[in-house]
């Protein structure tokens, strides 16, 4: 059975309909691509997964629990996380105090918390040189470290990445996609949402592209990089 | 200067007050951004509750001044802080989503709610302190003919020992923390698995008793009050909440010593008409210090989403 | 995209509604239950609704906080008592001077604090309002009477110019409204129309052959010009109305005669105490007015300020500056992006508000003579900012629902029995009110709603019914209260909740059965010994905050006009969209 499991989810702001009918799956230890056009819907899809929007209807099954009406902090607790767009990192709370914020759910797991930390300083080390520093005044790329260094901190089965890449160097860009490998091989299986479609593409397992709210195709990562029309549409290919 | 030391200990005494009702104004407008107008209200339903206990309680505890005060204190925290979790509950909760106007006007209703209570439980009469409470507590000879008396000792220790704990509270624990990221942003806060109703709910425990121990600190320094004391100094005590930039803990603290020592000075000062425009004092220094700074005097000069 | 013509047709709808209220308004002094006090408190309720409108400038249309209101409302009204007082101004000559102070003061006041966020803003006001009243408690400069405030302000007395060419001039004024009210439409249909108005205004003195029946046509040319202008498209089927209305005025002229009409004449005249014509200079001939202590003068002095207050508004609504407010309310970043100068345009705001605050503050100094600062406290800016927000702040029918809930309602319950209240209709139409909003939120499921709402209703009936005790109502409705609580929250996470309610109901009724008489004697004599006065303040809050719970944007929400983003996103709990209400 799939970790994740989306069917026919219908997601409204008002009367926006946004999403209309998503059912994806993501299986254990993949990392698995979103891509589409601005304003497809793909941040709504996150967000109505972790719980920040309810859909209206459609259920989503994560790890066997149905959490399409569950508040978004107890999803927290089943082991799925989400790094926002736009980073969001709390700006007057210092590194260390945002990751702390990341292991919230660990309680007062003093071992455990100090784990993880290790293991996100290892993933990047910048943070550890900056942990006393307002993580309001990181640069762009150093606040995208802590925002996905932060949803790391409980230790997630899913990670759910909401354009880590955007407004990023290309350096920068290179050494992010190196680091969700690394995160993947350590055994977490990744939901990742990218504008940067190729990359995107030659990271993951297995795709969905979305087109206004609807699934338009779906297949292993490779695949897709070679499918005429995505090349058409998301590589700028002619 | 002799007058001049004994006001300013006067005004830090009062701004200790002010101080201490103001944290409640901050934090809920932290987490919230909602001005809690019942806030004031809660305060003077702390000296009511108070002054209840407390005429019950010197009799059996005659001697034990101390002793009566603190249970007084405890169970004064508890009550009213439950006021205020049962108001967030009622008043403000069904209207988060719902647009700045709806929870100003809800708010307004709630304090009106309270003050029309603590109106028929007082029969709309000025109520008294038990009187000689702690009375032979020593004063402390300063400088000059200048002395501190016992009871406003105590009350400034007790106002800064609150006041230390809380701002260790929330800068040191977890949970705190918790407080300052759900004041940030709600939506990630979740994201991080924090119960965002949760944290709420605890803040408007919190701030609320506070309030409450400053009601009954009120009530054992000026001995006497009625229903209408919530309004006037839940006012003056959200304007020094402002005046030190709402929000921020440290800042509703100086605001409120600032505003106590000010309004003391300029009615010790400022000739014979100043005692009838005492309560005007706080306004007039609200304005010129937000046109002066428009964040209060600790306030981020960031520009602020809101 | 076709909102503008539904706009247009909603508008149409209203101004049919509005013509209606206006000849309610009208005749009120003359339904057969308003009394002299009703009357007094009809006039206070006025007074109220030109300060509602005045602050919904403020506050509904450029989204800004102001607690303060009662500030300059205060500000009017001593302005004119001063006035009066000390230097014998008559009252009406004060409105411009009560206006240019209110506006001008405002003006100083907000400048240096417009740029604060709304909150900043918000206690800033409170504090203003504050200062006010304790300068005006100080005796400020000599001038504002201490705590006793200021006593004998004159009431309105005028000359009325009585000359010949007067019923002609009224004639031309109201058809050349009437042209410009109808001015897209045909030629020979405005002529057709306007014929008819002239008809109907010349056949009092026509047919009785008395001269001063002008009063009559006046009505008649009015009440003509009110039909004219309730279409958008004013075709022969108006102008056919218009001949339809002579004709009939014409029937009941020739039937009832000079009588009839000399009657109304002289109804109108002793109303507002219409003195004999005296001579006056260079040969004009002046008829007297002079205003007692007699409310229905005052009624329609309010009425036509009413009036004047709404047409203006309308206009400043669709004016380029109404569309600034607009803008500047629903985002003020992208408003300053096209060139507003937000910080202008909210002063205006303010100004005009605070005038006109000023304005009413007259109405009040000429009525009550008396001006004190408790009649302009905190309390007072509350009530105010009250009757924009649960009416629904913006909107212009929302002021008036406002005005009847803050002002006239708490009036009228001044005078009624407790009992009345309690075990009377009171109970029953607090219940109706909860079920009706209840039911309006579950519309989509009325059959359920109403099962819901039947076990709510017995609830509420119980008490009384197994004691016989009256007064057990008010228990009743805190049931009822209860009930819809429960029956929204399990609404909310999905549950029935018929089976529920309907069991909370016969568990309820057997507790009461068990708990027996006793409880229900105690607290019965408890509700007997309640004072309302004593808990007025209270219920009004307890009613804010329900009001509010119910309907977050009011009872009659403003339709929202031009650029909408009302962005409101499905449920989730953690709802970050951000719903432009108030900037
Ligand atoms: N708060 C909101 N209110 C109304 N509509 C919204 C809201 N948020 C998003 N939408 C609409 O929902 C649709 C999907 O938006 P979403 O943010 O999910 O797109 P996206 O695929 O993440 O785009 P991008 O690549 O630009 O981030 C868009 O049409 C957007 O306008
Ligand atoms: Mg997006």
């Amino acid at each position: 059975m799939a970790l994740l499991e989306l069917q026919d989810i219908h997601t409204y702001y008002g009367h926006v309909h946004a999403l209309k009918g998503i059912s994806l799956q993501v299986e254990e230890g993949q990392i698995v691509a979103l891509i589409g056009a601005n304003g497809a819907g793909k941040t709504t899809t996150l967000r109505t997964i972790s719980g920040l929007l309810r859909p209206r209807s459609g259920s989503i099954i994560f790890d066997g629990n149905p959490i399409h009406r569950m508040p978004a902090h107890r999803i927290v607790h089943l082991g799925l996380t989400h790094a926002p767009e736009g980073r969001q990192v709390f700006p007057t709370l210092t590194v260390q105090e945002n990751l702390n914020m990341g292991a919230y759910t660990l309680g007062n797991d003093k071992e455990a918390i100090e784990e993880n930390r290790r293991r996100v300083f290892k993933l990047f080390p910048r943070l550890e040189e900056r942990k006393n520093q307002l993580g309001g005044t990181l640069s762009g790329g150093e606040q995208q470290m802590l925002s996905i260094g932060r949803a790391l901190m409980s230790r997630p089965k899913l990670l759910m990445l909401d354009e880590p890449s955007l407004g990023l160097a290309p350096m920068l860009v290179k050494a992010i996609f190196e680091t969700i490998r690394e995160i993947n091989r350590q055994g977490v299986t990744v939901l990742l949402v990218e504008q940067n479609a190729r990359a995107a593409l030659k990271l993951a397992d297995y795709a969905y592209v979305l087109e206004t709210g609807t699934i338009a195709l779906e297949g292993p990562a490779g695949e897709l990089l070679r499918d005429e029309r995505v090349r058409k549409a998301y590589l700028g290919e002619t | 200067m002799e007058k001049f030391l004994q006001q300013l200990i006067n005004g830090l005494t009062i701004g200790g007050f002010y101080a201490l009702v103001a944290l409640g104004y901050t934090m809920v407008y932290g987490v919230l951004k909602l001005i809690n107008f019942a806030h004031g209200d809660m305060f003077m339903w702390g000296t009511l509750v108070g002054w209840a206990l407390l005429a019950a309680l010197v009799a059996p505890l005659a001697g034990m001044d101390l002793v009566a005060i603190l249970i007084t204190s405890v169970v004064v925290m508890g009550v009213i802080g439950a006021v205020g979790v049962t108001i967030e509950r009622v008043a403000y909760r069904p209207l988060r989503k719902a647009g700045r106007l709806s929870p100003v006007i809800s708010a307004l209703g709630a304090a009106f709610v309270l003050e029309a209570l603590a109106r028929n439980a007082t029969e709309a009469r000025v109520k008294v302190y038990p009187q000689n409470l702690l009375e032979n507590l020593p004063s402390i000879p300063l400088i000059g003919g200048v002395s501190l008396s016992g009871l406003q000792l105590l009350m400034l220790i007790t106002c800064v020992l609150l006041m230390v704990g809380l701002y260790a509270f929330v800068q040191r624990t977890r949970i705190g923390t918790a407080m300052r990221a759900v004041s940030l942003d709600h939506d990630v806060s979740r994201l991080m698995g924090i119960n965002v109703d949760q944290i709420i709910t605890l803040v408007f425990f919190i701030g609320p008793a506070l309030g409450g121990i400053g009601g009954v600190l009120v009530g054992l320094y000026y001995r006497s009050f009625d229903f209408t004391l919530g309004w006037i100094f839940g006012l003056k005590a959200f304007i020094a909440a402002i005046l030190g930039g709402i929000g921020n803990i440290p800042g509703a603290v100086l605001g409120g010593f600032v505003l106590g020592i000010v309004e003391t000075m300029a009615t010790a000062y400022g000739g014979a008409g100043a005692s009838a425009w005492k309560d005007a004092i706080a306004y007039i220094l609200l304005i010129i210090i937000l046109i002066a700074r428009p964040t209060g005097i600790l306030g981020e000069t960031v520009a602020e989403k809101v | 995209m076709n909102v503008n013509s539904i706009a247009t047709d909603k508008r149409q709808l209203s101004r049919l509604g509005y013509a209606l209220l206006l000849i309610l308004a009208l005749a009120l002094p003359f339904l057969g239950f308003m009394d002299r006090s009703k009357m007094s408190v009809a006039v206070l309720a006025g007074i109220y609704v030109i300060l509602g409108l005045s602050l919904n400038i403020i506050v509904g249309y450029a989204g800004l906080f102001q607690l303060g209101h009662a500030a300059f409302y205060g500000l009017g009204a001593y302005t004119t008592a001063i006035l009066s007082i000390n230097y014998g101004v008559p009252v009406l000559l004060s409105i411009p001077i009560a206006a240019l102070i209110a506006g001008i003061a405002a003006i100083i006041i907000s400048k240096p604090i417009l740029h604060l966020r709304g909150d900043y803003l918000c206690i800033v006001t409170i504090a203003f309002g504050e200062i006010f009243r304790i300068a005006a408690v100080n005796n400020i400069f000599g001038i504002t009477g201490g705590s006793n405030g200021l006593f004998g302000t004159a009431r309105p007395e005028f000359l009325l110019p009585w000359i010949e060419p007067i019923p002609l001039i009224t004639l031309i004024a109201i058809l050349i409204v009437y042209a410009i009210t109808v001015r897209k439409s045909p030629l020979n249909v405005q002529l057709l129309g306007g014929a008819a108005i002239a008809l109907a205004y010349y056949l009092p003195p026509l047919i009785t052959g008395q001269e001063p029946l002008f009063v009559l046509s006046i009505v008649m040319g009015l009440l003509g010009l009110l039909v004219a202008s309730m279409t958008h498209n004013f075709s022969y089927r108006e102008a056919g109305a218009l001949w339809g209305i002579a004709v009939v005025f014409a029937l009941i002229m020739l039937i009832g005669g000079g009588n009839l009409a000399g009657a109304i004449d002289q109804g109108v005249r002793d109303t507002f105490k219409v003195g004999d014509p005296i001579e006056g200079p260079m040969g004009m001939t002046f008829v007297p007015v002079a205003f007692k202590r007699d409310p229905i003068p005052y009624y329609y002095l309010v009425l036509i300020f009413i009036i004047i207050t709404l047409v203006g508004m309308l206009r400043l609504q669709d004016s380029r500056l109404g569309r600034a407010w607009l803008y500047v309310r629903e985002d003020e970043l992208a408003a300053e992006a096209t060139g507003i100068d937000t910080t202008r345009v909210k002063l205006a705001a303010f100004a005009i508000g605070s005038a006109w605050a000023g304005v009413a503050g007259t109405l009040y100094a000429s009525r009550f003579t008396v001006v004190s600062p408790d009649s302009f406290d905190f309390l007072q800016s509350v009530i105010i900012f009250c009757i924009v927000v649960l009416g629904g702040s913006g909107s212009i029918p929302g002021i008036l629902v406002g005005t009847l809930g803050m002002v006239v309602l708490p009036e009228l319950l001044r005078d009624v029995a407790p009992t009345f209240l309690i075990e009377g209709i009171g109970p029953f139409a607090i219940l109706a009110l909860i079920l009706a909003f209840y039911i309006h939120s579950r519309r989509q499921h009325l059959t359920k709603a109403a099962l819901e709402a039947g076990a709510i209703a017995l609830a509420f009936i119980a008490p009384t019914l197994l004691t016989a005790q009256p007064s057990l109502y008010l228990a009743g409705i805190v049931a009822a209260l209860v009930g819809v609580w429960i029956a929204s929250e399990l609404n909310r996470r999905d549950i029935n909740p018929i089976p529920w309610l309907w069991g909370g109901a016969v568990i309820y009724i057997a507790l009461l059965t068990l708990a027996g008489q006793g409880l229900a004697q105690s607290l019965s004599d408890g509700i007997h010994n309640f004072r309302i006065t004593d808990w007025r303040d209270g219920l009004m809050g307890a009613a804010m905050v329900l009001m509010m719970i119910l309907r977050p944007a009011g009872l009659i929400p403003e339709r929202r006009r031009g650029i909408v983003f009302s962005a409101v996103a499905e449920v989730g709990e953690g709802e970050s969209v951000s719903t432009p209400q108030l900037a």
